[in-house]
């Protein structure tokens, strides 16, 4: 007999007890001819005693048909016969002694024959038991993961359903903000438009001061609904800044100018000035720039009793716009400051009732800060007044065309339309050639509008809505009397002001049309110009701004 | 050498008698019913892969080989998509869940079905043809489509006579359906000899 163990290249070695395999050579009867000493060891069945061993008897497992009949064909047909640890587990019963749990040698064993005449076959035993076991603890713990995985996916799911959930609820409040700044500013309008009208033909001086006083508290009422909005907007995402280029010395001495009566009534010196260089023109949003200029300076005003406001404007270290806004006055401790940028909160509750206000302004107008690229702190000593530090990004800037404390800048354009408005205005020259159909639902501002156009001298006739307006401009035209402006209310029953310009596009209508709209949210003046209106006003309306338009768009009266 | 149809319909009979013997012996190992189909057998040159462009259902890249020697030699691959063997090693050994990957127990059991089967195949054709053959231990490789194991015999195969066989095989068990392809490289001459050996007799090429 010759077998590959006797093959050893190293006289007195075989080379089959060296191997981590347990190797055995049978014959056709499966009666053991070789066995070696890793059988040994793991059988603890001698050599002596296994060779002539008939494993079929010594192990009934191999006698069943299915090992049987491969067997038989490694000795018949000269197979090769594997069998895997995956559909047999084991080929020899063999305890697993590295486990003191009783468990079997997991094994994958390949039966080959040995030679032509195929009279014995090697049996080759390879221990996979720790690759078994491993590979059973690699799928216990995939199994996990995947139920980890699972419930992350549901737990998406979940968070995905919470957030269109919570989109839907914003865009519902967008539009809540939409209609009741609509529902809030109209009445407003023709509250503080009435109140401009009667000023203009009442002298008695008592009901003048009466009037006077209206027109305060809703201008302060407007100033809370402004900034309601303002913080709602915010909140849920909808305020959007504006990057333009301006002058921010500009903006400023605006806010400036405006503050200056509030500052003489009160017997308080007002001086802004410039620190070293700041840019002459800038990218930031003029409107919301303002508004936190405006809102320092209208606090550094209300809590100064005596003394001075002062601004300062240079550039930090950092290159950003910084403004300085100290006053005199009562000054706040530690604790107040940090309460101040809270909504709702002032210094101290008895604040509300001296000053007044929603106690909104600071927190707006920190959130306005962030939104420009700075922040807005705030340093004081109870006593000795307040130092609150706006800073802002400067976005582009030419650094060559530069601002200095000598310079006097007379304010120019910002693109804030207020101040635009006034400044191509000039005086309130009569309008007598200028036809305007006003397209408005409500009566009272119908009314209000009315009035204000007649003091221009302007001709004015009404339309209910919109499709009333589209019916009134249509026929003007056929008359060839067109009208020179249509005052297009944007929100009316039946046919309102975007379907009534839409539709006069649609015909070819080339004549000008201005939105009135009391809506104040981010994209609404794009939604007007989009649907086909020249221009764009917001209620309450202003008269100067009104006589600025009908001039803007009026025809130049002939000599 | 082209082939008649008679010779197509006898190889195709010998790869249909293995294939029922394969089936047979994993049934009885399994305890199921396996049953293993050859719907077509092509032959053609290995010079010419193309036309064995998605003839191997899918994109084989698990591959068991197992080469045989004697007076018909060459080497004989079963593959299969890697989805396909995973699913008929999962259903075979009873293994669940979701795998993925190709790990000790699903390859073992891929590495014994293809020693079964290859050996079935192999032991019909040489039954048939009355040839000894010596078989090797097959040998399982998990990431390797079966043309780049075909190349490597390359050096003992005449790339320009027809010498490859492919059979797209079916394993159906417990109402589940895998697709695998059995691929015979032969050496030079061996098909030949295969098919004189199969001629019938008073039938003339």
């Amino acid at each position: 007999m010759t077998t590959a163990t006797n093959t050893s290249p190293a006289p007195g070695i075989d080379v089959a007890d060296i191997v981590a395999l347990g190797i055995c050579v049978i014959d056709c009867d499966l009666n053991v001819v070789q066995w070696n000493r890793t059988l040994e060891r793991w059988t603890e069945i001698a050599r002596d005693d296994a060779v002539g061993m008939n494993l079929g008897t010594r192990f009934p497992r191999l006698s069943s048909p299915i090992v049987r009949e491969r067997l038989a064909n490694v000795f018949e047909a000269g197979h090769t016969a594997i069998f895997s640890a995956a559909l047999h587990k084991q080929f020899l019963p063999i305890p697993d002694f590295s486990r003191a749990t009783g468990e079997q040698m997991v094994q994958r064993a390949v039966v080959r024959p040995m030679d032509h005449n195929r009279q014995y076959a090697l049996v080759m035993i390879e221990d996979v038991t720790a690759q078994f076991h491993q590979v059973n603890q690699l799928r216990k713990e995939r199994d996990l993961l995947q139920k980890s995985e699972a419930m992350l996916q549901t737990n998406q799911r979940k968070l995905r359903q919470a957030k269109q959930i919570s989109e839907r609820a914003l865009r519902a409040k967008g539009q809540f903000l939409s209609n009741m700044s609509h529902e809030i500013r109209t009445p407003l309008g023709a509250i503080m438009g009435f109140t401009d009208l009667l000023t203009d033909t009442i002298h008695d001086a008592e009901t003048l001061a009466t009037i006077n006083t209206i027109r305060r508290n809703g201008e302060h009422l407007l100033m809370i609904v402004n900034d309601i909005l303002d913080l709602s907007k915010i909140e849920a995402g909808m305020l959007v800044v504006e990057k333009l280029e301006c002058s921010p010395h500009d903006v400023i001495e605006a806010a400036v100018s405006l503050m200056r009566a509030a500052a003489d009534a009160k017997g308080l010196q007002l001086d802004s000035r410039i620190v070293g260089k700041i840019p002459a023109r800038a990218e930031t949003d003029p409107t919301r720039l303002r508004q936190i200029v405006l809102n320092l300076l209208s606090n550094a005003i209300k809590f100064t009793a005596s003394g001075s406001v002062r601004v300062t404007t240079e550039m930090d270290q950092s290159g950003r716009l910084l403004i300085r806004v100290l006053d005199t006055g009562r000054g706040m401790s530690n604790s107040q400051i940090e309460r101040i940028f809270q909504p709702f909160e002032q210094a101290d509750s008895s604040m509300v009732r001296e000053f007044g206000g929603t106690g909104l302004g600071l927190s707006i107008s920190r959130e306005l800060a962030g939104m420009l690229g700075g922040a807005l702190t705030a340093e004081s000593e109870l006593g000795r007044g307040s130092c609150f530090q706006l800073t802002t990004s400067l976005g582009q800037f030419d650094a060559e065309k530069m601002l200095h404390e000598s310079c006097r800048v007379v304010p120019s354009s910002d693109r804030t339309e207020a101040i635009n408005y006034v400044a191509e205005s000039g005086n309130s020259a009569p309008l007598s050639c200028c036809r305007v159909l006003l397209a408005e639902d409500t009566r009272c501002m119908q009314h209000l509008i009315v009035r204000l156009c007649q003091k221009f001298d302007a001709t004015v006739v009404c339309a209910d809505d919109g499709h009333t307006a589209y019916e009134l401009a249509t026929q003007a035209q056929v008359d060839a009397e067109p009208f020179d402006v249509i005052l297009m209310d944007m929100q009316m029953p039946l046919c309102d002001g975007y379907s009534a310009t839409r539709r006069l596009r649609n015909d070819g209508y080339h004549g000008t049309i201005v939105a009135l709209t009391a809506h104040a949210l981010e994209g609404d003046r794009e939604k007007c110009l989009d649907a086909g209106c020249n221009d764009y006003l917001t209620k309450p309306i202003d008269r100067t701004i009104l006589s600025s338009v009908l001039k803007k768009y009026a025809p130049v009266p002939s000599a | 050498m082209d082939f008649s149809t008679d010779q197509i319909d006898a190889l195709t009979e010998i790869v249909n008698i293995g294939m029922g013997r394969a089936g047979s012996s994993l049934s009885r190992i399994v305890g199921e019913r396996v049953e293993l189909t050859v719907p077509s057998i092509h032959i053609g040159k290995l010079s010419d892969v193309s036309w064995l462009i998605g003839e191997p259902q899918g994109n084989p890249d698990t591959t068991i080989i197992q080469d045989f020697e004697g007076d018909v030699s060459g080497r004989a691959l079963l593959a299969f998509p890697r989805t396909s063997g995973i699913s008929l090693a999962q259903i075979i050994s009873g293994v669940d869940g979701n795998v993925d990957k190709l790990d000790i127990d699903i390859g073992g059991a891929l590495e014994e079905i293809g020693n079964i089967v290859l050996n079935a195949v192999l032991g019909s054709i040489g039954n048939m043809t009355n040839s000894g053959m010596v078989y090797s231990v097959s040998e399982f490789y998990p990431c390797t489509p079966p043309l780049r194991l075909i190349k490597n015999r390359r050096s003992k195969v005449d790339e320009d006579c027809n010498c490859l066989l492919v059979a797209d095989a079916q394993f159906r068990i417990s109402q589940h359906d895998v697709t695998g392809s059995l691929l015979i490289v032969f050496d030079a001459g061996a098909i030949d000899l295969i098919l004189c050996t199969l001629q019938p007799a008073g039938v003339e090429e």
